[in-house]
């Protein structure tokens, strides 16, 4: 049976000035998959996902989430997707001044009119899925990367979003730090059915993850394979395919 | 049983039996309707204390954080009135979600309250902590200053000249208009509230002198410094600042470097540089903006105000002017990249320091502009 896609891209061309990032870029994001953007370092992976959750307009083509075109569209129905989306940014981009609960509680207060005690719940119950208990009143410079990158993961959950965004999660992160934070996505998208966008070259978490995934690729600014990475490691016959999942220089 | 009103996405249907108080969810629980959930609820809870609860989730489409959220919430009333809810027949999907969760410890935790009352005798200790800190800091920030300008000075080829004259460009330059503006109409005030006083005594004339001595002397310098530290001060604080949070001060330790040289001697040589410039500037607009009250309102010839200013401006005038501007701009450029290097945090420490650096400099010049004329005068006498 086809699953329904969640975000649909179209000829999609970047540019930052007059500069090229990618053309022709098209694919589908199918409802509760984990689907991966990858990719070497400059390709253009980070654009890409800001123009995936509206942050950024593209130069031509089409972007459709949840049914909305973000190309054209800056109005209410993308404030009404925002709450449907949650982004995870490479740094956490917790805000400063507010301790991590602060944090969390953001888009559930911006959102919704819970009672108070609800969203005390939820804050607590998010920080407890990404094993924060205990750190609600710690300041962002108080904690390490990787709880940094944990609080931030809480805040984007805050509201269970239909679509997470990730632009590499685990990045700064150790391997047995990035592997718990591999196993929180899964158990998440399996037990939510969110669907997952991520951005990253780590291989481990990749075959760890994703579900699909496209690769871009710098010379051409455009995908150059589309499919499970698993399957790609193994049986592309496209050589520079092969070489970045098998880290061939 | 009573159904609820019809809803959205979930039925609740609740009913007292065999002395159990049975809820039965259907449906989508979820944020939206989360609040609704949670005002269905309570009123059973509370018409019945005590009574023990079972929540029947088999009819449960879909559950997310805030249904789970409130599904605590009432599991905490009904433990509060001395009862027990057990969440029965949960579908895989909310059952995985359950099982993420350590159910007893939230129930237990209370997002404790951040704020305490703190005692006056803390604040007052605090404070002293903080200014003793503070002080330290300045000692020693202005003693490895000292030695990296004498290094300078010395080895004046190493310092970073192309950066020196972009931030002359920045300070002065790019000053000049409001400096104008600033200036012009400070002496235009000045020349009206002057030209009040003098034509009483039939003495107009001497407004040139007036606005000349206190444009030259004390305004010219003290509102460039003013305009300065509103501009450049916070512009380094915040610059130097936003280095230190993102770690660039520490990569430029890393790579051998001395930030001090790196970031504030270019600072601190292109705002010495330009100061005494934008002062005489500031001087002459202002005598300018005098000079058109003297004109049109006393009557005072082009020529005559002219002969009048410059009858009463002597190169000590000038002299002082300027010495206090160089000394305004050290302290201006010193203060504003020290709060840089105090920066703490993120995005919050770095205003909290722009704004500090634009009091402090501020503060600072006002200070040192009155020990100036209390030193001279006592020097004259």
């Amino acid at each position: 049976m086809e699953v329904e896609p969640v975000i649909q891209v179209r000829d999609l061309e970047l540019r930052y000035g007059e500069t090229a990032i990618l053309r022709n870029v098209s694919f589908d994001v199918r409802r509760g998959e984990i689907f991966g953007i990858l990719g070497g370092s400059g390709c253009g992976k980070s654009t890409l996902l800001k123009h995936l959750f509206g942050l950024l307009r593209p130069y031509s083509g089409s972007i459709v989430v949840e049914g909305v075109e973000l190309a054209g569209n800056h109005g209410n129905a993308l404030e009404r997707l925002r709450s449907k989306i949650g982004v995870l940014f490479q740094s956490g981009a917790l805000i400063s001044s507010m301790c991590v609960a602060e944090n969390v509680a953001l888009p559930i207060q911006e959102h919704t009119r819970l009672p108070r005690p609800i969203t005390d719940t939820m804050v607590l119950l998010k920080l407890q899925m990404v094993d924060l208990s205990g750190f609600e009143h710690y300041f962002p410079e108080e904690l390490s990367g990787g709880m940094r990158k944990r609080a931030a993961l809480a805040r984007a959950m805050a509201l269970d979003p239909e679509i997470l965004f990730f632009d590499e999660p685990s990045a700064g992160l150790d391997p047995v730090t990035a592997a718990e934070l591999d196993h929180l996505i899964l158990t998440i998208n399996r037990s939510l059915n969110t669907t997952m966008v991520i951005v990253t070259h780590d291989l481990d978490s990749i075959f760890a993850v994703v579900d699909r995934a496209v690769l871009l690729d710098k010379n051409t600014r455009g995908i150059l394979a589309e499919g499970d990475p698993r399957i790609l490691r193994d049986s592309s016959e496209h050589e520079a395919v092969r070489r970045f999942f098998h880290r061939k220089p | 049983m009573n159904p609820s009103p019809a809803m959205k996405d979930f039925k609740l249907t609740a009913a007292l039996t065999e002395g159990r108080l049975l809820f039965r969810f259907e449906g989508r629980l979820e944020a939206r309707n989360a609040r609704i959930l949670w005002e269905e609820c309570v009123p059973w809870i509370e018409r019945h204390p005590g009574v023990p609860v079972r929540a029947e989730l088999s009819g449960v489409e879909y559950l997310d954080g805030a249904a789970l959220a409130v599904l605590l919430a009432i599991e905490n009333r009904v433990r509060n009135s001395g009862a027990d809810l057990i969440l029965e027949h949960a579908p895989p999907r909310t059952a995985a979600l359950l099982d993420l969760v350590d159910r007893e410890a939230l129930i237990e935790a209370a997002l404790p309250t951040r704020s305490r009352r703190v005692s006056l005798v803390e604040r007052l200790g605090a404070a002293g902590i903080r200014l003793y800190r503070d002080l330290s800091f300045q000692v020693s920030f202005v003693g490895e200053l000292a030695l990296v300008m004498l290094h300078s000075l010395r080895h004046p080829f190493r310092i970073r000249w192309k950066d020196t004259i972009n931030h002359m460009e920045r300070v002065g330059v790019d000053a000049l208009p409001i400096v104008a503006l600033i200036a012009f109409l400070v002496g235009l005030v000045m020349g009206f509230q002057g030209s009040m006083s003098l034509r009483q005594y039939g003495v107009g004339v001497l407004l040139a002198q007036l606005i000349a001595l206190v444009m030259v002397e004390e305004m010219g310098p003290l509102l460039t410094a003013i305009l300065v530290a509103g501009r450049s001060g916070s512009a380094f604080a915040s610059e130097i600042g936003t280095m230190k949070v993102s770690e660039e001060l520490d990569a430029l330790t890393t790579m051998g470097m001395v930030p001090l040289a790196f970031v504030v001697i270019p600072k601190l040589i292109a705002t010495a540089v330009v100061m005494p410039f934008l002062t005489l500037f500031a001087d002459l607009v202002g005598i300018v903006g005098g000079m058109i009250v003297g004109v049109t309102m006393l009557n005072v010839s082009f020529g005559g105000y002219m002969r009048e200013t410059v009858s009463i401006l002597e190169i000590s005038h000038l002299v002082h002017g300027s010495a206090k501007s160089v000394i305004f701009a050290f302290l201006i450029a010193g203060i504003g990249c020290m709060r840089g290097f105090q920066t703490e945090g993120g995005a919050e420490g770095v205003g909290r320091q722009t704004t500090s650096a634009v009091v402090s400099g501020i503060f600072l010049v006002v200070l040192a502009n009155a020990l100036y004329r209390i030193v001279l005068q006592s020097w004259s006498m």
